[in-house]
């Protein structure tokens, strides 16, 4: 992907750092039904194509900040700058995107991320907690979320709950129980060391932007390469099916939201680090955005199919309207009706055979050239 | 039509049909290896029918239909109606009249078009070619809707009821009589009242939760829809499956009520003891096309009737089987295995090396007995053993660890990710065996594939291409040949064959036999007769959840499984 290379600046805010090859090379191997190869098209390739139509996108939304502030993209230094603002802003919801990305492939939903990040950056930020030092922080914020997600998962898999009812149950309890712990205050962090990861730079990025980068490699990764991903698109595409070639359906679905759970650890410590305190108000509303982000990147609802890089590239699209209109000077009012816009936009492209799509696509070519 | 049905004898006895020259047609349609020829007129000489009342496709001298049977004017009439779908030719011409009050009975195996027909007639399809008549006219339903309003209304084995709505709001459901927006909520439970009378059943309270009824009281609302419609012909799709024993009367007490008042009733039932019981007129599908059009219900003895229903277009091609007994040590042991009401009691045992293959129609709990034994259904009593080892109950990883593998009956809802690649969805089953440290070797799956591809003659061989694109015989295949990776032992096949056309099915029967001469197990269960007698060694007839015969396929033939599959007991005590 040309877009990665660092020398055109507006498309870096698409370029990922440190990121693994851009398409999923299982996927490009895939071959479409005309026995074609090429990695963009073709079936399989299907959430790569998606993923063109993705940066696409990003690149209109660059297009319209260049047209709307032509003073700032005149600067070359501003541009690098609010790119990494950009990746920045994307990093802690990207991070709960990733796990959120699984557990939806895997034919679920978790509703509760964002309670289980407030609850989790509270827990790694009582006076108690603190004392142990950044190690205990950290420990305790990746156990609380890893321990809330394995609560998800027996109440869905072994409970049997509906992931919708038994998630937003918990989205309820994990705020109010991170209410009770803090007793509605903010709790300041004091410890340097969390702080600094927030303000830390490294080779002049951020390292929350490579904490993202290593979440969404390592969860490109499992997706891809592990069985652990090829159980979840299973498990989502058909469960039957993969019960019944003796997959333990429900042992994997306690892991996925496990995982999910995991992940909003990790994003408890980067926006406590960010905020340099926690409250049981944090990271509201984190789960519309990660389902948005994920639906967006082309992830089905109904389970079976989704990409890791499709998620992040919602994320950032995300952050790219946030600084849009940011720099614009413009409300946070008309912010939400385009974003509402957007999802229902990329809903419907979902729903469009992406066969018929593609033939007209083709036929398009074939008239032009 | 009531008369007549007073008049008539209260359900043949199948058993005791004399030997007429039918027998002679039926029994050459089934060699014992299956490959009977047919008996009836094939392609070229078309399904015949006929103006006249007692049309019949037939060789044999069949008894003709008192003039007496046939009430009413023809309704419906069916001219060569053709349906496909991509890959299926589900109707192939298809030939029916049916005339108003009487009780006209569709017959045929599972996929012979049954179903699709009463899609057309209901206007949930349209037909690709040929006619369909309703009351005189040229009728093109485009909707549900359109073939209610024209007065055709179809009663479906699983009722469409709303639970949680009124009888009276479920009969009217999208045509409650209105006034301004506002539903007459008094007239409509006059009307249902008046209805529920007329079917015999003033007991039913307009205003009771369908929830709160029984299976028979749910069916009667279902007719009362139907009569809200003011249809003139009803299609009852197996309405006795769901009913027990002594309420199959009643159904047919209030079937005599409609068709009285010269209401057309197609009745579709495998129990033959009903159609002796209720029917007026028999039409005989198979294959999508009509064999035999209006068949006299009562007088068309059994044997002619499964005649009709089993004879070949096609010749099935068989593997030989091995010259000597090639069967091993037991393999699977199953005793006294039991899920109420699925199935009662079942033993049975597979050698290594052997087909075992179960006969039985849908219902007869031989898909259950078989998702059972491979550990997705937890049985209530009975114990599952492989090689000596008893297999802990209701776990499917178990089964699978001891070497069990299973094609289920419904490829695409149970056995296959459609969107994923062939290679993916061979190895669903062994993709763990190639991983090291739980990162997935995908080339070295491919390349498995590619042989399990080879061996199976995969068409099209590109292991990367999704299973979407492939057709039912090829799914088939990479369903099967997921099995054949792993150290199977011993493979349940549920339907291999359905929706696989003529040239796979001889593959796939090749490659079970090819499977058992390698020592592996094999239990197969078909709707098919004669693929379980043509392919099996050893075969158990399935009938309402028990095995009725077991025998060696050389001892059965195609005539005899149907009888034992059919024979329908379900009218013992219900009022005549």
């Amino acid at each position: 992907m040309s877009e990665m290379t660092p020398t055109a600046a507006p498309e870096r805010a698409a370029g990922l750092p440190a990121q693994s090859p851009p398409v999923d090379p299982a996927e490009t191997a895939k071959a479409e039904a005309s026995g074609r190869l090429s990695w963009w098209r073709g079936d399989g390739g299907e959430g790569a194509k998606r993923n063109l139509g993705l940066l696409a996108t990003l690149v209109v939304l660059v297009v319209i900040g260049i047209l709307t502030r032509p003073d700032l993209y005149g600067n070359a230094s501003w541009v690098w700058g609010n790119t990494l603002t950009i990746l920045k802003l994307a990093s802690v919801v990207g991070v709960v995107t990733v796990g959120m990305t699984f557990v939806i492939i895997g034919g679920g939903i978790d509703l509760s991320v964002g309670a289980i990040v407030a609850l989790a950056g509270v827990w790694c930020t009582t006076v108690a907690t603190q004392s142990y030092g950044a190690g205990g922080m950290i420990f305790s914020a990746l156990t609380v979320g890893l321990a809330v997600g394995v609560v998800n998962g027996l109440l869905i898999s072994y409970g049997r709950l509906v992931p919708f009812i038994a998630t937003l149950a918990m989205m309820v309890a994990a705020r109010g129980l991170a209410a009770e712990i803090s007793d509605k205050q903010t709790q300041v962090s004091n410890n340097q060391f969390i702080n600094g990861i927030a303000s830390t730079n490294v080779l002049g990025i951020p390292l929350l932007v490579y904490i993202l980068a290593a979440v969404v490699v390592a969860g490109w990764v499992l997706l891809n390469r592990t069985t652990f991903g090829r159980r979840t698109v299973a498990v989502g595409g058909n469960p039957e099916a993969a019960r019944l070639a003796g997959i333990n359906v429900r042992r994997h679905t306690l892991l996925l939201y496990a995982l999910s759970g995991l992940c909003c650890g990790i994003a408890a410590v980067m926006l406590t680090a960010q905020a340099t305190s926690a409250q049981a108000a944090m990271a509201n509303l984190y789960e519309l955005d990660a389902i948005a982000a994920a639906i967006i990147g082309g992830t089905l609802l109904s389970g079976g199919r989704g990409t890791i890089i499709g998620s992040l590239l919602g994320v950032v699209i995300f952050s790219t309207i946030t600084n849009l209109f940011a720099i614009n000077g413009l409300s946070t009012e008309a912010q939400n009706m385009v974003k509402g816009g957007i999802i229902v936009a990329a809903v419907l492209v979902q729903q469009v055979q992406f066969r018929s799509l593609t033939q007209f696509l083709g036929r398009n070519r074939l008239t032009t050239t | 039509m009531t008369a007549s049905n007073a008049a008539g004898p209260a359900g043949a006895d199948g058993a005791g049909e004399p030997p007429v020259p039918g027998r002679r047609v039926a029994g050459d349609a089934a060699s014992a290896d299956g490959m009977g020829e047919r008996a009836v007129p094939g392609p070229s000489g078309g399904p015949v029918t006929s103006d006249s009342e007692e049309a019949v496709v037939t060789k044999a001298p069949l008894v003709e239909a008192p003039a007496d049977t046939v009430v009413g004017e023809v309704v419906l009439r069916l001219t060569d109606v053709v349906k496909t779908f991509p890959g299926v030719r589900a109707l192939d011409g298809v030939q029916l009249e049916v005339r108003a009050g009487e009780v006209h009975c569709l017959l045929g195996q599972n996929g012979a078009g049954k179903s699709t027909l009463i899609k057309v007639l209901s206007g949930v399809h349209r037909p690709d070619s040929g006619e369909v008549q309703w009351r005189g006219e040229p009728a093109d339903f485009a909707n549900p809707q359109a073939a209610m309003r024209a007065g055709i209304a179809t009663i479906y084995q699983e009722l469409d009821l709303v639970e949680d709505l009124s009888v009276a709001e479920n009969a009217f459901l999208g045509h409650e009589p209105r006034r301004l927006g506002f539903v007459r909520r008094g007239h409509m439970a006059r009307r249902t009242r008046e209805i529920l009378g007329r079917l015999g059943h003033p007991e039913i309270p307009p205003g009771r939760m369908v929830r709160a009824l029984p299976a028979a009281g749910k069916q009667v609302v279902s007719m009362a829809r139907a009569l809200s419609h003011e249809a003139r012909l009803i299609i009852m799709d197996e309405p006795s499956a769901v009913l027990a024993h002594d309420e199959v009367g009643n159904l047919f007490r209030i079937i005599r009520e409609l068709t009285a008042q010269g209401i057309a009733v197609i009745y579709i039932s495998h129990r033959m003891e009903e159609i002796r019981e209720i029917g007026d007129r028999v039409t005989v599908l198979k294959d999508g096309r009509t064999t035999a059009a209006n068949l006299p219900a009562r007088e068309t003895p059994t044997r002619d009737l499964v005649a009709r229903m089993t004879g070949r277009t096609i010749e099935y091609v068989f593997p030989d089987r091995p010259a000597d007994d090639p069967a091993g040590a037991e393999l699977l042991q199953v005793e006294g295995l039991t899920r109420h009401g699925e199935f009662a009691d079942v033993s049975l045992s597979v050698r290594a090396g052997e087909i075992v293959g179960i006969a039985g129609l849908v219902g007869s709990g031989r898909s259950e007995l078989l998702e059972t034994i491979y550990g997705a259904r937890r049985p209530q009593a009975g114990t599952v053993r492989m090689a000596g080892r008893a297999l802990r109950p209701g776990s499917v990883g178990a089964a699978v660890k001891a070497g069990m593998g299973m094609a289920p009956e419904e490829r695409k809802s149970q056995a296959l990710l459609l969107g994923e690649p062939i290679y993916r969805n061979v190895t669903l089953a062994t993709f763990g065996r190639y991983a090291r440290l739980g990162f997935t070797d995908a080339g070295r799956e491919r390349a498995e594939a590619d042989r399990i591809g080879d061996s199976l003659e995969l068409r099209p061989r590109d292991v990367r291409r999704p299973v979407r694109t492939l057709s039912g015989g090829n799914q088939q295949k990479v369903v099967v040949g997921r099995w054949l990776l792993g150290d199977t032992r011993l493979l349940l096949l549920d339907e291999p064959t359905r929706g696989v056309d003529v040239g796979a099915r001889a593959e796939l029967y090749q490659v079970i036999r090819s499977l058992a001469a390698q020592g592996v197990g094999v239990l197969l269960v078909s709707s098919e007769v004669p693929e379980v007698l043509g392919l099996a060694d050893r075969v158990l007839v399935m009938r309402e959840g028990r095995v009725v015969r077991e025998a060696p396929a050389g001892e059965l033939d195609e005539n005899t499984v149907l009888d034992l599959v059919m024979a329908g007991s379900l009218m013992e005590g219900a009022p005549a």
